[in-house]
């Protein structure tokens, strides 16, 4: 996959010094040259479906800015702005409904991402919240920046636009932060992702015979998976982007410290989750039109969501079981604060986070399960399972050893994790990111620190013969 | 540009330190055979580069049948004659011809010998006629050039599943080694530097097989067996490098029970062609020179014992001795010699069967050895037994309970004897090696015991339980019991 290969890493070499050594206002057309053409190599006649929705979207974005200039009636507007969106959604819809068998043509990377780069992008031009880009090449680097088409974040025109098209000058600083970020995408991907993906494909691979414990214990590695895996590639991005001086959204924050199944999403997928707020929830009126009207926009927006991430009904099913879990969330809140209160529990003492967190986390894996599963009926019936079947003992008679990991490898992925959770928790208590922390220490206590990581990566990371690295799981969206 | 200067240079430097941290760290990942393992190929090449340029007048090449068949001690040691055996396990010819040219960056050979078992079939499912493993043991201790560079670089043209960057690379290819740690990995320098037996390995069994019948010279009526395209095509390499640099090439081949006459046919044909001498040992007039004896001089059918290879090493180091200098002595071969004829005492301590003369044996500096009694080894005791034990330093023998000893360089650390269960532990070879041992008589339930690095060594068997240690070998040399029966010693392995 893109980010894990050689050549990637040399023509973003070649791209970096290329752009560093252009006068400044000529650098975003090495961007846009390096992005095009990785995105060729990469992508093959995927390039033909980027080109179309670059279109789409720079006349779509003109068009509109004149209707509007021009104050041609609205019902006209949002008629060029449905023309526009569905234009750019027919890719994706035809690859979600029709399974193509064209090959790179309708798989093209990034083709989820980049269709709601261009939604977005018509939606606040009709808005009014960004003006039209006139330029097409600029347009065009806005759409195929390289670093985050692969796997988002998904940027808004008006965040990413103006630093992509400036031209930055070298920054020490960007520089270093964004060889940390990278470093660590793939200290998280090698080391926590990829090894904890060897147990998740054993059972979810062979579901029939596994059951109770173990789809539990695969549930949980699988949303450490997940996350680790989406993460990854998003420092990796961050990090490359950051290389050209260009900041892109957070995608993360801690979401499995969430306290509830909204705050969830709120901190997972940002990018996603707020294209979905702005561009479907709050147009379809949000929560303005009573409980059951935004409880039903809930359920659709999820809804899109899971469609969005996949053309399976599990995905289908994944999205609507959040959707439930906010909508019985709110319908129980009360009820769950007078427990706690008939319990005693004080809902800021550590026992209430400890619940409040921990049933969070369970329901999300819950949904992962869904998710991850070969089919609707394969999720539906691992869930009955884990509710049906106890099998305790595997996590004392060496069973969790005979699913891939033997006992070193599944230590190097517990200390792995821990690593990540002493980082976060770290993180939550500072207010500030560990890398920005690091970059502020002693050259002698960096330099160990990032040795120490690459080594590790090199010692202990999953990749080579036998264990080729998989690909960024959000990748295939 | 100019401002941003010192941070470059800062940059260069971290690249260069990782750079450097991840070959160190690539060093200790790769799969090594120094000389405490059978079949020592990472000690057969580093030594290779220890050898003074120019030194070496004779070079073998080939497979497992040419290092166990050559060795270039005895052709010191008889002859005078500077050679080394840069064989290896499933030697390709691919292998045996960048072996070659990377041996001429160092040294000027007057002979090449070519063992010619790879010119045929051997291993089928792979295009290089051997497997991935070998390969790498072949090549992964060769140093970094230009000659390397092409080597790996035709292995992975001709062999599509490997690939270049598992060897620019490493850890890609043995990423999960990191689990499979020994001290050998990080003691390379160390036992990077130790002598070797210059790429001979010794085998000492004997297959003690009858049935072999010597090839015919004149076999030309059975036909011809094909070579492999690609192994002759490096043969043809191996050839003509030989021709330009005025090098003697002979094709040779160590007695082997499956080796074809239409095998030697061909390489008969090839040699007469390109005007090439071939001695091959399983033809009869070479066979019968060079006396001979399958069963006796072969270990298993296809690999040469020590004694066939002392012959034949005699053979080739006789036909040489006017065409190569010889007569020499060089400090070099000389310190190889040593730990040569201290690795033939190692396995001849494996095969003695006589009490007395292998408690002497055991008297050198570099044994530790560990002696527990199983049971009532009494029936050992006797005035010779008492003379050998006292010969070690030890105050008695073996007694109706319990007894046991530990010794190490000739040093008694332990000897103690019991009723029931007696116990000790320590540490050898400077701390690096943990022992417990135990001795239990009829009291004490009738048991013995040699733990060495967590695992049981001890053969448990009534008796004297002996295990010899070698602090410079690293490893355990022979485990042996001695006990009484009808009045007569005798000993199990």
């Amino acid at each position: 996959m893109v980010f894990l290969s050689f050549e990637f890493y040399i023509a973003v070499t070649v791209c970096l010094g290329l752009y560093y050594l252009t006068p400044v206002r000529f650098r975003f057309g090495i961007l846009l040259a390096g992005s095009l053409g990785m995105y060729c190599c990469f992508s093959g006649r995927g390039i033909l479906v980027l080109g179309a929705g670059i279109l789409t979207g720079y006349l779509g974005g003109l068009a509109l800015q004149t209707m509007r200039k021009r104050q041609v009636p609205q019902r006209d507007q949002k008629l060029c702005l449905a023309a526009g969106c569905l234009l750019a959604l027919l890719p994706l819809l035809r690859n979600r409904f029709f399974q193509p068998a064209g090959g790179s043509l309708w798989q093209a990377i990034g083709l989820s991402y980049y269709t709601l780069q261009i939604v977005g992008y018509l939606a606040d031009v009709y808005r009014g919240e960004t003006p039209a880009e006139p330029n097409p090449a600029k347009y065009a680097l806005f759409l195929s920046f390289f670093p985050q088409i692969v796997q988002g974040p998904i940027p808004r025109y008006g965040q990413l636009g103006q630093q992509l098209f400036s031209g930055n000058r070298f920054s020490q600083e960007k520089f270093s932060k964004g060889l940390r970020w990278i470093l660590w995408g793939f200290f998280l991907k090698m080391m926590i992702a990829d090894r904890a993906g060897v147990i998740v494909d054993t059972v979810f691979g062979n579901w029939e015979i596994y059951t109770g414990d173990y789809v539990l214990t695969a549930g949980i590695l699988y949303s450490i998976q997940l996350y680790t895996d989406f993460m990854s590639c998003v420092f990796i991005a961050r990090g490359i982007a950051m290389l050209f001086g260009v900041e892109l959204g957070e995608n993360f924050t801690r979401p499995y410290f969430s306290d509830s199944v909204r705050e969830f999403w709120g901190r997972w997928h940002i990018s996603l989750s707020s294209w979905l707020r702005d561009y479907i929830y709050i147009p379809l009126g949000g929560n303005r039109k009573g409980k059951v009207r935004k409880w039903i926009n809930l359920t659709l927006v999820f809804a899109v969501s899971g469609v969005w991430h996949g053309s399976g009904y599990k995905y289908l099913a994944w999205g609507l079981l959040h959707a439930m879990y906010q909508v019985v969330g709110e319908i129980t809140r009360e009820g769950r604060r007078k427990l706690y209160r008939a319990a005693r529990i004080d809902r800021e003492e550590l026992l209430a986070k400890i619940l409040k967190k921990g049933s969070t986390f369970f329901l999300v894996t819950l949904a992962w399960i869904l998710f991850r599963a070969e089919s609707l009926r394969a999720g539906v019936q691992m869930l009955i399972s884990l509710f049906t079947v106890r099998n305790p003992w595997i996590f004392f008679d060496d069973s969790l050893f005979s699913l891939g990991l033997d006992m070193k490898e599944a230590m190097v992925l517990l200390l792995s994790i821990l690593l990540l959770l002493g980082v976060s928790y770290k993180q939550s208590r500072m207010k500030m990111q560990l890398g920005e922390w690091l970059g502020r220490q002693h050259l002698i206590l960096r330099w160990g620190v990032y040795l120490a990581g690459i080594l590790c990566i090199v010692v202990f990371g999953t990749y080579g013969y036998g264990f080729d690295a998989k690909d960024f799981i959000y990748g295939g969206f | 540009m100019g401002r941003h200067r010192k941070y470059i240079l800062r940059m260069l430097v971290f690249f260069v330190l990782a750079i450097y941290c991840v070959s160190l760290v690539s060093k200790v990942l790769l799969p090594k055979n120094f000389y405490n393992v059978d079949w020592a190929t990472t000690s057969a090449y580093l030594d290779f580069y220890h050898m003074e340029r120019d030194s070496v007048d004779v070079l073998f090449l080939g497979s497992s049948h040419c290092v166990a068949a050559f060795s270039p001690v005895e052709l010191y040691e008889r002859y005078g004659i500077k050679s080394y055996n840069l064989g290896g396990e499933q030697q390709s010819l691919v292998l045996s011809y960048y072996w070659l040219l990377e041996a001429l960056r160092f040294q000027k050979p007057r002979y090449v010998f070519l063992d010619t078992f790879m010119l045929f079939p051997y291993d089928s499912s792979s295009p290089l006629n051997a497997s991935e493993a070998s390969l790498r043991k072949g090549i992964d201790f060769m140093r970094w050039s230009w000659v390397k560079v092409r080597a790996v670089r035709d292995i992975c043209a001709i062999d599509g599943e490997q690939k270049l960057s598992g060897y620019f690379f490493p850890p890609e290819r043995f990423h999960t080694r990191w689990k499979m740690l020994s001290e050998d990995d990080f003691r390379m320098g160390e036992m990077g530097g130790h002598e070797s037996l210059m790429g001979f390995f010794p085998l000492n069994f004997a297959c003690g097989d009858q049935s072999f019948e010597p090839l015919s010279q004149d076999g030309g009526l059975t036909g011809y067996e094909e070579m492999l395209p690609v192994m002759r095509e490096y043969l043809d390499r191996i050839t003509a490098l030989c021709a330009e640099r005025e090098i003697n090439l002979v094709l040779t081949k160590s007695p082997t029970m499956f080796y074809s006459q239409e095998a030697f046919n061909s390489v008969n044909a090839y040699a007469f062609e390109n005007g090439l001498e071939y001695i091959d040992f399983n033809e009869e007039s070479v066979y019968r020179a060079a006396g001979l004896e399958f069963a006796a001089d072969s270990c298993d059918t296809d690999h040469a014992s020590i004694p066939g290879a002392m012959k034949i090493s005699d053979y080739i180091g006789a036909w040489l001795k006017d065409k190569v200098p010889s007569g020499q002595t060089d400090k070099a071969w000389e310190k190889r010699a040593e730990y040569y004829r201290h690795y033939l005492k190692d396995e001849s301590l494996r095969t003695e069967t006589d009490l007395c003369r292998y408690l002497q044996l055991t008297e050198d500096d570099d044994y530790c050895v560990f002696l527990p009694a199983m049971g009532d080894a009494s029936g050992l005791r006797s005035p010779e037994t008492a003379e050998a034990f006292g010969s070690l330093g030890l105050d008695g023998e073996p007694a109706e309970g319990g007894y046991l000893a530990v010794m190490e360089a000739g040093e008694v650390l332990k000897e103690a004897w019991g009723e029931g269960v007696t116990e000790h532990q320590g540490t050898v070879r400077g701390g690096l090696v943990r022992y417990r041992i135990m001795s239990a008589g009829p009291v004490g339930g009738n048991d013995s015991s040699i733990v060495l690095n967590g695992g049981e060594i001890s053969l448990k068997h009534p008796g004297l339980n002996i295990a010899v240690y070698c602090n410079d070998g690293k490893k355990l040399i022979d485990r042996v019991c001695f006990y009484a029966e009808q009045g007569e010693i005798r000993c199990i392995r």
